[in-house]
Order: C-alpha cells, then sequence, then structure tokens
C-alpha cells in the first residue's frame, strides 16, 4: 500500500478510536464510588465532544437485544420505557440535556463545597433510573427514567441532535450491570472455629478446679485418718487427783470427803 | 505446730498477704463488671436481638463473685492469724464455691465472645432495622425497635454506615429495602454526612455516593470493639485472679491440716 494509504487507515482508526473514547462511561471512582446501585447507573455527561450539535439524548438499552436503532432515517426515535418493556426490544430514550460542550465543564474541586455541590453533580453527571414516580403519575409530561431492573445489564448510547435531526452518535458503551441483591438469609453466621484464647482458658481453669478438688478431698481424708489414729499429734495427760481432808476437831459434824479422780482428755472424733 | 515458730508465721504471713491480693482484686472485679453491666455503648439491645447476650451474664455473676471474694478474703485472714480450724473450713468451703462460679463466669464470656463475628450483626441489621411489621409475638417488636435505635445512634454518632459500609444496603435485600425505594434510600439517611443540627450536608450528593458527602466506614470496628474489651476484661481478669486463688487455696488447705486441735 502507498503511504497516503496508510494516513487514511491511521485517520480511520484515530477517529473510530475517538468515536469509542466518546461512548458514554461511569464518572470516576475517585469521586462517586458505589455505582451502579440496585436500580440506578450514574454516567457522565459527555465533555468536549467532537459535536457541536444543540442537545444530547441518552438512549438505554438491555445487553443482548438484537434491535439497537436509535434513529429512523437520521430522526431520532422516542422511544419510552414501557413499549421498549424497559429496553428489552429496543432502545428507549432516558434523558435529553443541552450539549454541554467545553464551555461549561465541571470544577471538581469544588464538589466539597455545600452550597456549589448541587450544580457542579448536575453538570457533571445523569443519573440512569432516577425518576420513580413518571411510571405511576398520569400527570407525567416529559421523558420517563424510571428505576432499572436489578442484576441486569444495560448498554448506553449519546446522540446528538439539532431539532431532532441526528448529528452524531456515539458507540454503543461496553456492557454495564445494575447490582444483584442477595437475601439476607444467604448470608452464614457460623463463627467458624473456637478462637485459641478461649481454648486456653478453658483448659486451664478446667484443671485447676480438679486439682482444687483433689486437694479439698486430700483435706478432708487426711484430717480423718489423723483423727482415727491413736497417735498423732494429740498429747493426752495422765492426771490423778486425790484430795485427803486435813484432820480437824470434830468440833461440828463435817462429813469426811476423799476422792479419786483420773483425768484423761479423749479425742475428739 | 510447736516447732518452727517463725516458719509457721511466715507461712501463716503468706497466706494472709494472698488473701490481701485476692480481696482487692475482688473489688476491682466487682467495679470492673459494673462498668460492663451499665453499658455505656448503649449496644445491649444488639446483643439481646440474637438471643445471646451471656457475656452480659459473665458480667453479672462477677460482680457477685468479686464481692465474695472480697468478703470470704476478710474471713480467711481473721481465720489464719487465729489459726481457727472450723472458720478456716468455713472459708474453704465457700472459697470453693465462689472459686467455681468465677470459673463459669470467665469461659462464658471467653466463650461467646466467639460468635460475634461481622455476619452475625449484618444479617441481625438486614432483617431487623426499620422492621415494624407487627407480629403476634410482642418480643420481636421490642427487638426489632431496640436494634433500629442502636443503628441509629450508631451511624449518627460514631460516623459510620452498614457494618462494612454502604455497600451492605445494596449487595443484600433488607426490610429497609421493601420500605424505601432504593432511588431517593440507596442507603438509609442517618449514612449521609451531617451538619451539626442533624441535617444531610447534601441529600441529593449523598444519595448518589458522592465522596464527602457518605460515610464509607462500617460500624464493625466500633461493636468488636466494645464487645472485645468486656469480653476480655471479664474472662482474662477473672482468669487471673482464679490462678492466683488457687495457690492461696492450696496454701490454706494445707495449713488447715496441721493446725493441732
Amino acid at each position: 500500500m502507498g503511504s497516503w494509504q496508510y494516513v487514511v487507515l491511521w485517520a480511520y482508526v484515530a477517529h473510530t478510536a475517538l468515536v469509542r473514547g466518546e461512548s458514554p462511561v461511569l464518572p470516576s471512582t475517585k469521586y462517586i464510588s458505589l455505582n451502579p446501585t440496585q436500580t440506578t447507573i450514574s454516567l457522565e455527561k459527555p465533555y468536549c465532544s467532537s459535536s457541536t450539535a444543540a442537545m444530547v439524548y441518552l438512549y438505554v438499552v438491555q445487553n443482548g437485544a438484537t434491535n439497537t436503532a436509535v434513529s429512523d432515517a437520521n430522526i431520532i426515535l422516542n422511544t419510552t420505557f414501557t413499549s421498549s418493556s424497559g429496553g428489552k426490544s429496543q432502545p428507549y430514550l432516558a434523558d435529553k440535556f443541552t450539549n454541554p460542550q467545553c464551555v461549561n465543564f465541571p470544577d471538581l474541586s469544588t464538589l466539597n463545597v455545600s452550597t456549589l455541590v448541587s450544580g457542579v453533580l448536575a453538570n457533571y453527571i445523569v443519573r440512569v433510573g432516577g425518576n420513580v414516580d413518571c411510571l405511576t403519575d398520569p400527570n407525567f409530561s416529559g421523558i420517563c427514567n424510571p428505576p432499572l431492573q436489578t442484576g441486569t445489564s444495560y448498554r448506553f448510547k449519546y446522540v446528538y441532535a439539532n431539532a431532532g435531526v441526528k448529528q452524531f452518535e456515539t458507540d454503543w458503551s461496553p456492557a454495564i450491570s445494575t447490582i444483584t441483591a442477595k437475601t439476607s438469609s444467604t448470608i452464614d453466621t457460623w463463627p467458624g472455629r473456637r478462637s485459641g484464647g478461649m481454648i486456653v482458658l478453658t483448659s486451664i481453669l478446667s484443671v485447676l478446679l480438679f486439682f482444687l478438688l483433689l486437694g479439698f478431698i486430700g483435706m478432708v481424708v487426711a484430717s480423718l485418718t489423723v483423727g482415727s489414729s491413736s497417735g498423732g499429734d494429740i498429747k493426752t495427760y495422765d492426771t490423778r487427783i486425790s484430795h485427803k481432808a486435813p484432820a480437824v476437831p470434830q468440833a461440828s459434824a463435817d462429813p469426811v470427803y476423799s476422792t479419786t479422780h483420773e483425768y484423761s482428755p479423749h479425742p475428739e472424733a | 505446730m510447736a516447732a518452727g515458730g517463725s516458719s509457721v508465721r511466715c507461712f501463716q504471713g503468706l497466706l494472709i498477704f494472698g488473701n490481701v491480693i485476692i480481696g482487692l482484686c475482688g473489688l476491682a472485679l466487682t467495679a470492673e463488671c459494673i462498668f460492663f453491666v451499665s453499658d455505656q455503648q448503649s449496644l445491649y439491645p444488639l446483643l439481646e436481638a440474637t438471643d445471646n447476650d451471656d457475656i452480659y451474664a459473665a458480667a453479672w455473676i462477677g460482680i457477685f463473685t468479686g464481692f465474695c471474694f472480697f468478703l470470704l478474703s476478710i474471713m480467711g485472714i481473721i481465720g489464719i492469724m487465729k489459726s481457727n480450724r472450723r472458720l478456716l473450713l468455713a472459708y474453704l468451703i465457700l472459697m470453693f464455691v465462689v472459686y467455681c462460679f468465677e470459673a463459669a463466669s470467665a469461659i462464658t464470656a471467653a466463650t461467646q465472645r466467639d460468635f460475634f463475628v461481622k455476619e452475625l450483626f449484618l444479617r441481625q441489621m438486614l432483617d431487623r432495622y426499620q422492621n415494624n411489621a407487627y407480629s403476634a409475638n410482642d418480643d420481636e417488636l421490642t427487638k426489632n425497635k431496640g436494634v433500629t435505635g442502636v443503628w441509629d445512634n450508631l451511624m449518627l454518632q460514631k460516623n459510620c454506615c452498614g457494618v462494612n459500609g454502604p455497600k451492605d444496603w445494596q449487595d443484600y435485600n433488607s426490610t429497609f429495602r421493601t420500605l424505601n425505594s432504593d432511588l431517593a434510600f440507596p442507603w438509609p439517611t442517618q449514612c449521609c454526612v451531617m451538619n451539626p443540627p442533624g441535617v444531610p450536608k447534601d441529600l441529593n450528593a449523598c444519595r448518589v455516593g458522592l465522596q464527602g458527602y457518605l460515610k464509607t466506614t462500617g460500624c464493625y470496628d466500633v461493636i468488636s470493639g466494645f464487645m472485645n474489651h468486656h469480653a476480655w476484661g471479664v474472662a482474662w481478669f477473672g482468669f487471673a485472679i482464679l490462678c492466683w486463688t488457687f495457690w492461696v487455696l492450696l496454701g490454706t488447705m494445707f495449713y488447715w491440716t496441721r493446725i493441732e486441735y
């Protein structure tokens, strides 16, 4: 191939890469970390796109849908959520807003200022699934953007149009799924194995209790055996006392006492 | 013992010293267990809802055994000083009973602590938070209210959300999810960063999950920190007292067998 063909090839590749780079993306996780949720997905608004059309239209389709047409002969389609069965049969229009271009690029450093954050956030992201009333409210007018289904993959596309006439469309984004919620009964609350500290504590205390009981029994037995033996530490005393009254003149008729006593302490049982 | 008077005195002194330590430690155990039972963090409803509040039972037992250790140590000191067989026998029997109770308390606290894993509190939070369903059993309603109150307090005062983080409310279905739409309440409003009067800094930013407007840390560290201190305080301090008391009791038993009538 000639060199100009390489140039054309390179231009084509660069163009497609640029276009693919313009497909809807999730906002930076540095700012918005818990995205997507069960029924909503927040996307970055397209800034500094190559198109200068007035309005941007956001289309949503479920991953795997066969019909992915968003326009009919360059006239954009106004398919609704209900008519497309939530994006299952064909893409539906979820939102539209003015083309932000490069002028209104949001100053993300002011996101932490609570007075400015609403405005900056509105310029920064678009929330798919952001309107819960439009399905049930009969008086609703405007584009219905109801909550998405849980655990489903969706693809998104920005279409740039002037008064309903398509100027440019991005590629379909890669599939982004909403979170599948698990039931709480799937949570296993079993603690698993015992901790080491508990095992040490229980075993040592049980052993100590056992030895105490042994000591107690030994103490009682020792006191009983010492008590029943004739020897031991008990000292016994043999005493003999005899009283003899001194001879006194028998002036009065006092009786004469003579007694013999023997004392020997007997051990307590 | 007639002979070795100084060694007897020394042994008596040792036993009295041992009893003094037991008395002081008993008082300390009582004070510590009263502190735990008074539940400064107000986390008791969480345990009550799991039907597993045995570490509080262990603390209650600790209050009474601690005080009994104190009283019995005084009795032991008097008995040793007077070398009174009857008093010391009563002391030994009562000490053995209190010893058994305190061992039960320590083992219970250590064992039940093992049950407090993240999953237990997560499941309880998902099932019971904001669960106002009327049931014939009044007990369940009280538990649900208790759990809801504790979590509201935790999330507001400790600046945390969920057990692991706000993602808990997204990863699982919950009673909260059935009552509140995912769009308006992907997580409870208490998870939003609040301005001092109790109003979220920016509700929309909180719903979207913007950093700085949503609390991203989980509450499990707060809960488990408190439970750990409670259980280990009761279990290991009780264990230490029992190890010391074991030797004092053995010494007193030996002393008792050697007392003359």
